[in-house]
C-alpha cells in the first residue's frame, strides 16, 4: 500500500465512467408547456474573434424581446431571454446547446460561425428543441431536420444582381481573390461567381486562393494587377479584408471591389480611402433609403430607443425573435410546447412574417429564409445604398411594398 | 444536485473533456519515453476524417470504419516513426507540428474526401458520450498500468538517460517507435470520438491550436501522472464556465489562472491529488513514513515532492 | 516575376524582424517564448493608441515607444512568470514545457487586452505616419514602406550580430547561454543578463509589430499568431541562436512562399513550406548553421 493511488485509481475511473453512462441513459428531456413566460436561450459569441458581430446579434434579439414585452407580450405571455456566451468556440457552443436543451427554454437561437451552428443543429434536432439560426454560411445547417431554421439568405443568391449592377457600370472583366479556408468563399469563388460571370459575358481574369491567416497580400495583389481586371471580388474575412485591399491599391489597382457582407464597415473603416468604391450585398444597412419600409421603421425605432445605429447583425438578431413572435401569435392562447412551437414555425415559414430584413420574410422548403437584400456601396465613411439598384437583390423575391 | 440533471446540462462539456483527455494522453504517452511528438494531433485529423468519410460518403458501418481507421493509423504511424527516427526533442516537435499542419492542408484541399473548407457533416453518432467515456477509461487504465509496471520504469530511464538505458540493454529505438505509434493511436481514437460526438468535422477543428490545448491540458493536469490528462482536460472544459463572470476579460482570467497553476503546482493538479492522498495516509499511519518516502520518491517525479517542503 | 522578388524581399524582412527577437530569447535564455507573437501585437496596439490620441507623431518616435513598452512587457513576463517557474523546478524538460505553456497563457492574456481595446476589429495606423510613395522602376513597383522595412531589418540584424559578438554584454550573454554559472565571473549577474535579453527580444518584437502594421496598412489582435509558426520554422532550420542563419532562412522562406504561391496557389504554398521543413530536418537534424558556441541544444 505504499504506492500512492495504487490500483484504487483505475477502479475509481471505471466507477466514474459507469456513472457517466448512467447519467446519459437517463438524459431524455420532457417537453413541458411554457406558462406565462416563454423562455429563449440565445447563444452568442460575445467574446473571442466573433465578438464584434456576436454582441450585435444578441443586442438585436434583446431589443426585440423588450419591444414585445413593452407592448404587452403575445397571447398573454411575455418573453424572457437568457444570453449565453459561446466564446466563438465550438465546444462551448455545443455545451451551451446541450444545457439549453435540458433547460425549460422553449427555443434556442444562435448566429454567426457555421462550424458552431453545424455542430449545434444535430443536438437541437435530437433533443427536439426549435433552433433558429440567424446566420451560418453553410446551407447544410438546416438539413438535420424540421426543428432547425435559418433566418438569413445565402449570400451567393445576391451575387447575380450585384454583378449585373457592376456590369451596368461598365465592368467587363473580374479577378477573384478568396479565402480558401472559408466554405462560403470557396463556393462563391469557384462556382457561383464564375457561373454568373459566364452568363453575363464577364471575363474572369484570375481566381486566386489565399488563407484567412495570411497577412501579406502583395504577391496575390501583384498577380491580379497583371491581368488588369475591371473589378476585383474580395472574398476574404477579418483583418485580411483591410490588408488585402491595401495591398491591391499599393500594387496599382484602382477599380471597384466587391464581395461578401463581411466587408462591412468594421473591416473597411481602417482601410480608409483605399476601400472607397467597394460593393457588397447585405441583409440590412442603417440607411434611411433602404428599399423596404419595415427596415427603415426598425432603424428609426432602434435609434430612438437606444441611441445606437443598428448593424445588419442587430437587425438579424431582431428578426430571429420576430420569427418566434410570429409563431407565438399563430399559437395564440394555445399551449406553447417545443413541439407546438415547431409546428407554428412551419406555418409562419410558409406564410411569412415582417422583420427588419424584409417584408415579408418567407422560407423555402429547406427552411432557409428569403430576404430581399440590399446592394451596399462603401463611400469611405458610411454604408450607402448603391446607385442603380432596381428592386430586391434576391432574384425572384416579391415583397409587400418593394 | 441531481446527478442526472447535472450530466444532462453538462453533456457538451463532458464530451469536450473526454476528447481533450485522449489528445493530452496522446502527447503524454510519447513524452513518457522521452519522445516529444505531436503527431498524435495529426492522427486526430486522420481519425476524424477517416471515420467520417467511410461512414458518410461510403456508407460503412461504424465498427468497420473505426477498425479500418485504426489499422491505417498503425501502418502510417509505424512508417512515420521510421522516417522521423533520427530526430530528437524540439526538432522532432517541429517536424511533427509540420505534419499536423500538412494534415490540415490536406483537409482543406482534398475536397472529395474531407469536404474541403465546409468539412464533413451528418456523421452518425454511434458511440455517444457513454461509449467515448469507455474508450477514455480504457486508455487511462492502460496508461496507469504501464506506468506502474516494468515498462514504466524503463520509460523513465529512457527519458532521463538514454545512454544509460541503451547500456542497460534497453532497445531505445524500439521503445521510441512503440511510444510514437501508441501516441498516434490515441490521437486517432480521439478523432473518431470527436467526429462521433460532434457529428461534424471541419478544418477549423485542426491545427496548431489543438496542439496547444492538448499540451496545456497535459501540463496543467500533471505531465507525468496517468490521471494528468483527465484532470487537465476537465479544468479546460469547465474553466470558461467558471470564469464566465469575467465577461470579455474571461480569456485574461483563464491565462492568469493557468500561469498561477504552472508556477505554484510544479507537478500539476495530479501532484495536488497525490499530495493530499499522501498526507491523509501519513496521518493514519505515522510509523509508515520512512518506508513511504523512499519508495514514493522513486515512483513519482521529483518535482511533485517540492510542494510538500 | 521581378515584382514577386520585391514582394518576397519585404516579406522576408518582416520574418527577419520577427524571428530575430525569438531566436534571441530561445538561444540565450533558453525560453521558447510563444508570447512573442502577442508582444508583437502589443507593439501595434501601442502604436495605434498613441497615434489615435496624439496627431502627427513621427514614425521613429512611435517605433521607439512601442519598442520600450514591449521590452517592459517582455521583462515583466520573464520576472513574474518564467523566472518563478524556473525557481520552482529542477527537471529541465519539465521546466521547458511549463515555460512554453506559460508563454501561451501570457500570450492569451495580451491578445485579450488587444482584442478588447480594438473591439475585435482590425485597426489601422494613420497614413500620416508614413505617406506612401510608389516608385516605378521599369516593370517593378516599389513603395517607400517596403524600402524602410527592408533597411530596418538588415540594419537591426547587423547591429544585433555585432552587439552579441563584439560587445562586453554580448560576450556575457553568449557565456550564460553556454553556462549559466560562468556569467557570474564577468561581473554581471546571470539574472539581470537574462532579463536584459528578454527586454531586447521584446523591443525587437515591438519594432517589428509597428513596421508590419505600417507596411500592411492594418493590424488585428490575432495577427502575431500567423508569424509565430513561420518564425519557429525559420529558427529550427537555421539552428537555434544562429543570427546569420535566421536572417538567411527568413528570406529563403519568403522567396519560396512567394514563388510557389505565385505559380501554384495558397494550398501548395503552405504544403511546400511545411514539407520543406520536414525534409530539411531529415537531412540536417540540427539545422543548417548551428554551431557550438551559444547554442544550448
Amino acid at each position: 500500500m505504499n504506492r500512492p493511488l495504487g490500483t484504487a485509481a483505475p477502479l475509481a475511473a471505471l466507477v466514474l465512467a459507469g456513472s457517466l453512462l448512467a447519467g446519459c441513459a437517463g438524459g431524455s428531456n420532457s417537453d413541458e408547456a411554457a406558462g406565462d413566460v416563454v423562455r429563449i436561450t440565445y447563444i452568442a459569441d460575445l467574446t473571442g474573434p466573433g465578438a464584434f458581430y456576436g454582441e450585435d446579434w444578441a443586442a438585436g434579439a434583446e431589443y426585440a424581446v423588450d419591444e414585445i414585452n413593452d407592448a404587452g407580450g403575445i397571447g398573454g405571455r411575455t418573453l424572457e431571454i437568457d444570453v449565453v456566451d459561446s466564446a466563438s468556440d465550438q465546444a462551448a457552443a455545443v455545451g451551451a446547446m446541450n444545457s439549453a436543451a435540458r433547460s425549460d427554454s422553449s427555443v434556442v437561437m444562435y448566429a454567426l460561425l457555421s462550424q458552431n451552428a453545424l455542430a449545434m443543429a444535430p443536438v437541437a434536432q435530437r433533443e427536439e428543441v426549435p433552433f433558429i439560426v440567424g446566420q451560418s454560411s453553410v446551407d447544410g445547417v438546416t438539413d438535420v431536420g424540421d426543428f432547425v431554421y435559418r433566418t438569413s439568405t445565402s449570400e451567393g443568391d445576391y451575387y447575380g444582381a450585384m454583378l449585373r449592377n457592376l456590369q451596368e457600370q461598365g465592368v467587363e472583366s473580374t479577378a477573384i481573390l478568396y479565402a480558401g479556408d472559408n466554405p462560403t468563399a470557396v463556393t462563391n469563388a469557384t462556382e457561383r461567381i464564375p457561373a454568373i460571370a459566364e452568363e453575363l459575358g464577364i471575363e474572369v481574369t484570375d481566381t486566386i486562393e489565399v488563407r484567412t491567416a495570411d497577412t501579406d497580400y502583395s504577391q496575390p495583389a501583384s498577380r491580379i494587377v497583371e491581368g488588369s481586371p475591371d473589378a476585383v471580388a474580395n472574398l476574404t474575412f477579418g483583418p485580411a479584408v483591410t490588408t488585402s485591399i491595401q495591398a491591391l491599391r499599393s500594387a496599382g489597382y484602382d477599380g471597384p471591389l466587391y464581395g461578401t457582407s463581411a466587408l462591412g464597415s468594421g473591416a473597411l473603416t481602417p482601410a480608409g480611402d483605399a476601400a472607397v468604391d467597394t460593393y457588397y450585398p447585405s441583409a440590412f444597412i442603417p440607411a434611411a433609403d433602404l428599399p423596404w419600409a419595415s427596415g427603415v421603421a426598425f432603424l428609426e425605432e432602434y435609434e430612438a430607443a437606444t441611441g445606437d445605429q443598428p448593424s445588419f447583425s442587430t437587425a438579424g438578431g431582431h428578426d430571429q425573435v420576430a420569427f418566434l413572435a410570429a409563431a407565438l401569435e399563430s399559437i395564440g392562447e394555445g399551449e406553447v410546447t417545443r413541439n407546438s412551437l415547431k409546428d407554428a414555425l412551419a406555418v409562419v415559414a410558409a406564410d411569412g412574417f415582417v422583420g427588419a430584413t424584409g417584408d415579408p420574410i418567407r422560407f423555402g422548403e429547406d427552411r432557409i429564409a428569403d430576404t430581399p437584400g440590399v446592394l451596399v456601396r462603401w463611400d469611405g465613411t458610411t454604408e450607402t445604398v448603391a446607385p442603380g439598384q432596381q428592386g430586391p437583390l434576391l432574384d425572384g423575391y416579391t415583397g409587400n411594398d418593394g | 444536485m441531481n446527478l442526472e440533471i447535472w450530466f444532462g446540462t453538462n453533456e457538451g462539456y463532458i464530451q469536450a473533456a473526454l476528447v481533450t483527455t485522449l489528445l493530452a494522453a496522446s502527447v503524454q504517452v510519447a513524452l513518457r519515453s522521452g519522445v516529444l511528438s505531436f503527431a498524435g494531433i495529426g492522427f486526430y485529423g486522420v481519425g476524424a476524417y477517416g471515420a467520417g468519410y467511410l461512414q458518410v460518403t461510403r456508407g460503412w458501418s461504424f465498427a468497420m470504419a473505426a477498425l479500418t481507421v485504426v489499422a491505417l493509423t498503425l501502418v502510417l504511424a509505424a512508417l512515420l516513426a521510421l522516417l522521423l527516427a533520427r530526430l530528437r526533442a524540439l526538432y522532432l516537435a517541429m517536424a511533427t507540428i509540420a505534419f499536423v499542419l500538412l494534415v490540415q492542408i490536406a483537409a482543406l484541399s482534398w475536397d472529395g474526401v474531407t469536404g474541403g473548407a465546409i468539412g464533413l457533416f451528418g456523421i452518425p453518432p454511434m458511440l455517444g458520450t457513454g461509449g467515448v467515456a469507455i474508450v477514455v477509461v480504457a486508455a487511462l487504465v492502460l496508461s496507469a498500468l504501464t506506468q506502474r509496471s516494468g515498462a514504466g520504469r524503463r520509460q523513465r530511464l529512457l527519458r532521463e538517460d538514454e545512454v544509460l538505458a541503451g547500456a542497460l540493454g534497453i532497445d531505445v529505438r524500439r521503445h521510441h517507435r512503440i511510444a510514437f505509434v501508441h501516441s498516434a493511436l490515441l490521437g486517432a481514437l480521439a478523432g473518431i470520438c470527436q467526429a462521433d460526438l460532434l457529428t461534424v468535422f471541419t478544418p477549423e477543428n485542426l491545427g496548431f491550436g489543438v496542439i496547444v490545448s492538448a499540451l496545456t491540458a497535459l501540463v496543467v493536469g500533471g505531465t507525468w501522472h496517468w490521471a494528468g490528462p483527465f484532470l487537465g482536460a476537465c479544468i479546460f472544459a469547465w474553466m470558461p464556465v467558471w470564469l464566465a463572470f469575467a465577461g470579455e476579460w474571461r480569456a485574461l482570467a483563464e491565462g492568469g489562472l493557468t500561469i498561477v497553476v504552472l508556477i505554484f503546482l510544479p507537478a500539476g493538479l495530479a501532484g495536488v491529488v497525490q499530495l493530499a492522498a499522501r498526507r491523509a495516509r501519513r496521518m493514519r499511519r505515522p510509523e509508515d513514513r520512512s518506508a513511504f518516502t523512499s519508495d514514493g520518491a522513486a515512483n513519482i517525479p521529483s518535482d511533485s515532492l517540492e510542494v510538500s517542503r | 516575376m521581378l515584382q514577386q522578388l520585391v514582394n518576397a524581399g519585404a516579406l522576408g524582412s518582416i520574418y527577419t524582424l520577427f524571428a530575430l527577437g525569438l531566436t534571441l530569447s530561445w538561444g540565450i535564455v533558453n525560453i521558447l517564448n510563444l508570447a512573442h507573437g502577442a508582444i508583437f501585437t502589443a507593439g501595434t496596439v501601442v502604436a495605434y493608441l498613441l497615434t489615435r490620441d496624439l496627431d502627427g507623431l513621427p514614425l521613429p518616435v512611435v517605433v521607439l515607444a512601442a519598442a520600450a513598452v514591449c521590452a517592459l512587457i517582455s521583462m515583466l513576463i520573464e520576472a513574474l512568470v518564467f523566472e518563478q517557474i524556473r525557481k520552482r523546478s529542477r527537471n529541465e524538460l519539465d521546466t521547458e514545457m511549463r515555460t512554453l505553456i506559460a508563454s501561451v497563457a501570457a500570450a492569451a492574456m495580451l491578445v485579450t487586452v488587444a482584442a478588447v481595446v480594438s473591439h475585435h476589429q482590425p485597426y489601422a495606423l494613420p497614413g500620416s505616419l508614413m505617406e506612401r510613395v510608389t516608385w516605378e522602376v521599369g516593370p517593378v513597383r516599389i513603395t517607400n514602406v517596403q524600402v524602410v522595412v527592408l533597411v530596418s531589418a538588415l540594419v537591426l540584424a547587423a547591429a544585433l550580430t555585432l552587439f552579441v559578438q563584439r560587445s562586453k554584454y554580448g560576450r556575457a550573454l553568449r557565456a550564460i547561454a553556454f553556462d549559466r554559472t560562468a556569467a557570474g565571473l564577468s561581473g554581471v549577474s546571470a539574472r539581470s543578463l537574462q532579463l536584459a535579453a528578454m527586454g531586447l527580444s521584446g523591443a525587437l518584437a515591438g519594432t517589428a509589430g509597428v513596421l508590419l502594421a505600417v507596411y500592411l496598412g492594418a493590424a488585428d489582435a490575432h495577427m502575431g499568431d500567423a508569424y509565430l509558426l513561420k518564425a519557429f520554422a525559420i529558427i529550427i532550420l537555421a539552428g537555434v541562436g544562429s543570427l546569420g542563419g535566421t536572417v538567411a532562412f527568413a528570406y529563403v522562406l519568403a522567396v519560396v512562399e512567394t514563388l510557389v504561391g505565385y505559380w501554384a496557389g495558397a494550398d501548395l504554398r503552405d504544403a511546400v513550406a511545411f514539407g520543406l521543413i520536414i525534409v530539411v530536418l531529415l537531412v540536417r537534424p540540427q539545422g543548417f548553421t548551428a554551431r557550438g558556441g551559444w547554442q544550448r541544444a
